[in-house]
């Protein structure tokens, strides 16, 4: 009988934990969108002619236009195809954070209501005069702003050279492939749709949009920064153009930790490509070299997102990507030999993708407890596979996988607050702390709907540290650049990305989760093009911007 | 030319060689079914034999054998038609469709209690993508006939579909309980044992499979991959080379080669075997992309169409309803040329019913959508004796042989043909003799003796009958038989 109290007290706490809405530090995203002022709404274009760019359309950019410290959103729009007619052109969209959650649309007084067939986005100081400028990679010509610095942008498309023909665009990004401070620019394309080859597939008598593989694959672009305004396409000299693909989803991250910027590129059913960069501007496709260019199994991915980061914190990049249907979305670990392995089912990290197209991804810490969690946004392309697949749905929930710490991740979509119930059909992604309170929140792009906005309303009182970089000689903000921080036993590698994702662009200023940590022991940037700074005894929860060459502990390359 | 004996004997016939497999596997069952009423028809001939004369016969000219229904049910309504060149194909496609659902509803309507019907319910609604209705009627096959294992199997499918890898290990383990030789069911379970993280199920569920098709190159795909999995990089070697032993021409194991041998550090090893990689998959995105070009929806509809018609005729025919089933049958050849079951079911249908010239067309059809369909032949030399076109039912019989030699059915025909024309004895000796060969029973070596006997052989005519008695001692046509040829 003595025992008979603390059996009951086992008891209660027992029940407790199971009847908790979550743990205490548990990830609780709520959405937000109705009150946040955004009105835009996604157009794919479509007339039933079931294009199919329709089903691919669109990504989205995070990112702080007017260097006011928060982070602004772009929404890229589809546009009326053949067939199609709209009383008002359908627009992309620049909302500015004003704080608080309310956002205001700035489109028109920004310029940068670019009309085209938007797919995919990507951000960068190409100028390196201290304010971000965004590249369309559209469905015909593509459309490069310049940020003026005063809330305004300017079209330089046509004396910047990059408006890249009238091809299917898809991911895009700025990266610094000959490391000479300025920022280059990678353009994947899709296929070679035109109106006069489109074809419409028929699934158990339904029409349906036909898949890449009804068309040729196309080699993507690469453009050099010629440091005067304007770009050369350098894709035949560079590598790149030898390799035809069906480009969707890109990242441009140091795949092999070798100190430069090589090249991700998803392609729908297709090998992944993998472009090594040689360091100064020459790139080799070794996708299948790598092991990232096809799964487990050997089987080509309806490649859609990409994504990269160090999930199990051993100091090595690690990718991510999402797929179609009847394939779930991938996790591949790096071994640090230039060699990587499919670890999906191993670790748990498919969740339960596998009845889902999936797009949008990020690799994230959204409960600050040190280690990248992943986040997937899902939806079918088809509007009407219920008609002829009940595994599926065109309409479907996103879902979100915690890192459990032990190379093993746990689906906790149903647990982690109201704004994982949202139930539309989402493409890209972005993720960023729009509240600046420490917690990273997400933007999701959905095709045919308004957008859904996810407050990260994590409990607990983790710490966390939000870094910007200033590349003096290296690119404005740093693209390409390794930051690893140590806070106790704790240590993250983190490398600052233009574009990334699906078509989408997002995290410019790095984000890390630090635990129980009050404070960062030991911050160190490895500049891209050479240069270190270690900065020690960083207290934590706050942003910081370091300038390159700031730090009194500067060390050499 | 002899006319027959008449007063020959009415012996049942019997199937000379298995009909060409159906390509929809989900029809297994139908097909046992069938299997089982041929044997049934055979047990019937074997009961019978025992007071019928030892010479074969010519197939029973007999009517309806099935159970008669009073009332004849309403006919179907088809809504599609096909020569309607106003419809889009996708018009047509969907309304056959609509169609096969409509048939297997109203089989259901008619046989609620029928597992047979209600699984083919199932099947339907998993072909058009509808898991939720396909699940509803596995599981209401399931309450009418617990011991299903194809329901089970087909339920573990949807769930694998639906990535519910855990119901899906639950559906597996219960069918292979009930029948642990299903084709594929232990590679299946293997898929999602993997998917659940519990790779060392998954390997000793594949190695069974191995044991069970040890031919099937995609079980060493998987144990490749398991094993690699589990870092054991030799042994996924080992499986993936037996995958190429199997077949050549697969992509797969040349990846999984390439990345054990990378994983072991063999550089160069690693790098031929992706060079292949990438050229074997090469080769099979142009066929798959070839396959795409070529690809036509109706076609495929139209086909599963008329294998659905097909299957409820089936179990109609089983019912009794055999006007609704010649119905069916009849869609369905008009919905897909190069269905065999429902014409060679129409064929028999009129042959039961001594309508031999209506017989024979869909007895030539069967022929020319399979030309080396035993039992088409076999039934369509016994339509042209019917018709006494003696040439081309010679001719018939003598192809049954060519296409089933390993089989008695086509010997004993010719032979009987033969004797009952007075044909030439030596062949008609060397005939049977081939039987007994294939199949030393008791009417074989009765016949054998009878043909001795007539030939002038009386030593090989005794030795015959004698073997013919000692195989059934109390079967009295030998007796008699025996006495004729001691006498003589």
């Amino acid at each position: 009988m003595r025992n008979r109290p603390s059996r009951v007290m086992g008891l209660v706490a027992l029940l407790g934990a199971i009847l908790a809405p979550g743990r205490a530090h548990g990830i609780r995203l709520v959405d937000v969108t109705k009150d946040t002022g955004i009105s835009f709404v996604h157009t794919d274009g479509s007339s039933g002619q079931r294009y199919i760019v329709e089903t691919v359309s669109a990504g989205i950019a995070l990112f702080d236009y007017d260097n006011d410290g928060d982070i602004d959103i772009y929404f890229l729009n589809g546009a009326p195809l053949k067939g199609a007619t709209a009383k008002t052109p359908p627009r992309n969209a620049l909302y500015r954070n004003e704080g608080g959650w309310k956002f205001v649309d700035v489109t028109k007084q920004a310029g940068v209501g670019d009309t085209g067939y938007g797919l995919g986005v990507a951000v960068g100081d190409y100028d390196n005069d201290g304010d971000r400028d965004l590249y369309l990679n559209n469905y015909g010509a593509n459309v490069l702003y310049r940020n003026n610095g005063n809330g305004t942008f300017s079209d330089v498309t046509t004396q910047a050279r990059v408006a890249n023909g009238a091809k299917v665009g898809a991911g895009a990004c700025f990266l610094d492939i000959d490391k000479d401070g300025d920022l280059d620019l990678y353009v994947a394309n899709y296929v070679d749709f035109t109106y006069e080859n489109h074809q419409v597939a028929r699934f158990n008598g339904y029409p349906a949009y036909v898949g890449p593989l009804n068309y040729e694959g196309t080699s993507d672009t690469l453009y050099r920064n010629e440091g005067n305004g304007m770009f050369a396409d350098i894709s035949v000299a560079s590598g790149i153009a030898a390799h035809a693909g069906t480009g969707m989803g890109m990242v441009c991250a140091d795949y092999d930790n070798d100190g430069d910027t090589d090249v991700f590129v998803g392609n729908d059913v297709a090998g992944n490509s993998i472009f090594e960069n040689d360091g100064a501007g020459k790139f080799e496709e070794v996708g299948l070299l790598t092991g990232l260019a096809y799964d487990l199994a050997g089987r080509p991915q309806g490649t859609m997102g990409v994504d990269c980061g160090d999930y199990n914190n051993d100091g090595l990049l690690d990718f991510h990507v999402t797929s179609y249907q009847r394939d779930w979305a991938t996790l591949y670990r790096n071994l640090g030999d230039g060699m990587f392995e499919d670890v999906t089912r191993v670790t748990g990290a498919g969740g339960q993708t596998f009845a889902h197209v999936t797009w949008g991804n990020g690799l994230v810490d959204f409960d600050n407890d040190g280690d990248l969690d992943i986040f997937i946004s899902c939806g079918h392309l088809h509007d009407n596979v219920d008609r002829f697949d009940r595994t599926t749905s065109y309409l479907a929930p996103n879902q979100l996988m915690e890192n459990l710490g032990d190379e093993k991740f746990a689906n906790i979509s149903a647990k982690a607050g109201p704004g994982m119930g949202v139930v539309l059909s989402s493409r890209g992604a972005g993720f960023g702390d729009l509240d600046n309170d420490g917690d990273v929140d997400v933007v999701i792009s959905n095709s045919r709907r308004g957008p859904t906005i996810l407050r990260n309303d994590m409990g607990g009182d983790r710490h966390w540290l939000g870094v910007r970089l200033l590349g003096v000689k290296a690119n404005r903000d740093g693209i390409g650049s390794h930051v690893t921080v140590i806070a106790g036993d704790l240590k993250q590698f983190a490398e600052v990305h233009s574009g990334r994702g699906y078509q989408s662009h997002s995290g410019l200023r790095l984000h890390f989760g630090l635990g129980d940590h009050a404070k960062v022991d030991r911050l160190e940037v490895q500049w891209l093009g050479g240069g270190r700074d270690v900065l020690e005894n960083i207290p934590a929860d706050r942003f910081i911007t370091i300038k390159q060459g700031q730090s009194s502990s500067r060390q050499a390359p | 030319m002899a006319k027959r004996r008449p007063g020959r004997s009415k012996v049942r016939r019997t199937a000379p060689a298995k009909a060409p497999k159906r390509t929809v596997s989900v029809r297994a069952f139908l097909i046992g079914l069938g299997a089982v009423l041929v044997l049934i028809a055979i047990a019937v001939v074997l009961i019978r034999r025992k007071d019928a004369p030892s010479i074969p016969s010519a197939p029973p000219v007999v009517t309806e054998s099935m159970p008669q229904i009073a009332t004849a049910p309403e006919p179907f309504r088809f809504n599609v038609d096909l020569d309607d060149a106003s419809l889009s194909a996708g018009q047509k496609d969907r309304s056959l469709r609509d169609e096969q659902i409509q048939v297997v509803e109203r089989l259901v309507a008619m046989m609620p209690s029928n597992a047979n019907a209600v699984f083919l319910l199932g099947m339907v609604h998993q072909e058009q993508g509808d898991t939720v209705a396909a699940t509803q009627a596995l599981q209401r096959c399931l309450e009418l006939a617990p011991n299903r294992a194809d329901a089970y199997d087909h339920l573990g499918r949807i769930a694998q579909q639906q990535d519910e890898p855990e119901k899906a290990v639950t559906y597996f383990e219960k069918a292979l309980a009930l029948n642990p030789k299903m084709a594929g069911l232990h590679y299946r379970l293997g898929q999602v044992y993997r998917a659940c993280d519990r790779p060392d199920e998954a390997i000793a569920a594949v190695t069974r499979s191995v044991a069970q098709a040890p031919q099937a190159p995609e079980n060493h795909v998987l144990l490749g991959e398991l094993h690699l999995q589990k870092q054991r990089y030799e042994e996924a070697q080992r499986h993936y080379e037996a995958a190429l032993v199997r077949d050549p021409n697969l992509s797969k194991p040349y990846y999984g080669l390439a990345t054990a041998a990378a994983r072991l550090g063999r550089r160069e090893q690693a790098l031929k075997y992706r060079r292949k990689f990438k050229e074997v998959e090469e080769k099979e995105r142009e066929i798959a992309k070839q396959q795409r070009t070529d690809f036509d929806p109706l076609q495929v509809t139209l086909g599963s169409a008329a294998h659905t018609h097909t299957d409820v005729a089936r179990v109609l025919a089983i019912g009794g309803h055999l006007t609704l089933a010649e119905q069916l049958w009849r869609r369905a050849a008009r919905l897909d040329s190069a269905n065999v079951d429902c014409r060679f079911s129409l064929a028999d249908r009129y042959f039961r019913m001594k309508r031999f010239q209506q017989a024979l067309p869909w007895y030539l059809e069967v022929i020319e959508a399979a030309p080396n369909h035993g039992p088409a032949h076999f039934f369509l030399a016994h339509v042209y004796e019917e018709l006494d076109q003696d040439a081309r039912a010679r001719q018939a019989y003598e192809k049954v042989i060519r296409v089933s030699p390993d089989r008695t059915e086509g010997f004993l025909a010719l032979a009987r043909f033969l004797w009952e024309r007075d044909g030439d004895l030596q062949r008609v000796k060397g005939l049977v003799q081939r039987a007994v060969d294939l199949a030393p029973i008791a009417a074989n070596y009765a016949f054998l003796g009878r043909v001795c006997h007539k030939s002038g052989d009386r030593e090989a005519a005794r030795a015959a009958v004698q073997k013919a008695v000692q195989l059934a001692p109390r079967h009295p046509e030998y007796q008699r038989l025996l006495r004729q040829v001691q006498e003589n």
